[in-house]
């Protein structure tokens, strides 16, 4: 990743924290993917800061991978709808160009139990 | 019709959960989280299991320690379903589509929170377990008609037919809140029935 896509990535991640109805972030991307990175990031090799979020240069264009935790009260529908707004600002404000974005709802925060912040 | 569940859910890869296992997240809960271990923290699947493993805790502490000798083969046996349904629950699963309008981005969900969304659904009518969670029809294809068919406990002396409608309101409810699926149907099967002097071999 350069560091212009590392920054968008990270404006991308507050963009998104910051909307409400999202509990928490994690590490987009598939299983196989993640499994490498968590080796990297257990031999040093990456570091725990990278951004959650997975930016991919495609033939079509940006691609814009986020994977998030949803408040149970919220609603995954309506909490997508919002995150896809934000980030959709930031793509455009920084990248100057529409891009794919991706975006899946992989814990759902249950207000009833202590649930753990990514 | 295609049905989805688990033959084995028992049998967890080591990837289901990031590689922990559900008895190491037993005991990160019994450490109140602390010292917070990232490598769950930062996993759906652990947080997934962790959430399920408080519901537990918390409805039914009994239940907790049923692999004492005191428990009886049928209460070990709605253990290891509801403990089987928590490790399927882990699994990220198939990548259900969630439909915005307007049409925006590639939203989705993972089988693993619909099905803890229909888990949860048991803490808002008291005493209902829920364990088995299947979905009939292909919940890939935006659209299509989905079966939803759940398995419960539910305490001895509680009005059957009342419970189970309030759960299925409650199911309802939380699936048109957290996915666009076409649920045609919510099928609970009780499957249990718990007497509470049974459980703790205390007379009441």
């Amino acid at each position: 990743m350069t560091s212009q896509e590392s920054a968008l990535a990270a404006d991308i991640e507050i963009a998104t924290r910051a909307m409400p109805g999202v509990a928490a972030l994690f590490r987009a991307g598939s299983l196989a993917s993640n499994v490498l990175d968590a080796g990297a990031r257990a031999i040093g090799i990456r570091d725990d800061s990278d951004p959650l979020i997975r930016l991919e240069q495609t033939p079509e264009g940006l691609r814009v991978d986020i994977a998030i935790g949803v408040q149970d009260h919220a609603g995954a529908v309506e909490t997508i709808r919002r995150v896809q707004a934000a980030v959709r600002v930031v793509i455009e404000e920084q990248h100057g160009a529409r891009a794919e974005i991706r975006i899946t709802v992989v814990h759902i925060n249950d207000t009833t139990t202590q649930g753990g912040e990514a | 019709m295609n049905t989805h569940d688990t033959p084995d859910p028992l049998r967890m890869e080591p990837d289901d959960l990031d590689g922990h296992t559900i008895e190491e997240l037993s005991d990160y809960l019994d450490s109140g989280r602390s010292p917070a271990d990232p490598s769950i923290d930062e996993s759906a699947g652990c947080q997934i299991a962790l959430d399920a493993l408080e519901r537990l805790r918390v409805l039914t502490p009994e239940l907790i320690a049923a692999d004492t000798a005191a428990e009886s083969e049928a209460d070990e046996g709605w253990v290891q379903s509801i403990l089987a349904g928590i490790t399927l629950d882990a699994r990220a699963g198939r990548r259900i589509p969630i439909v915005i309008d307007p049409p925006g981005p590639d939203a989705g969900i993972t089988e693993g929170a619909v099905r803890e969304v229909i888990r949860a659904a048991e803490n808002t009518v008291s005493g209902v377990l829920i364990g088995r969670c299947r979905f009939d029809g292909d919940v890939t294809v935006p659209g299509e008609p989905v079966l939803i068919r759940v398995d419960v406990s539910v305490p001895y002396g509680q009005p059957i037919p009342g419970l189970v409608d309030r759960l299925r309101t409650e199911i309802n409810m939380r699936l048109s809140a957290h996915t666009t699926l076409n649920v045609t149907g919510i099928d609970i099967t009780v499957s249990d029935l718990r007497h509470p002097s049974s459980r703790t071999g205390e007379e009441r």
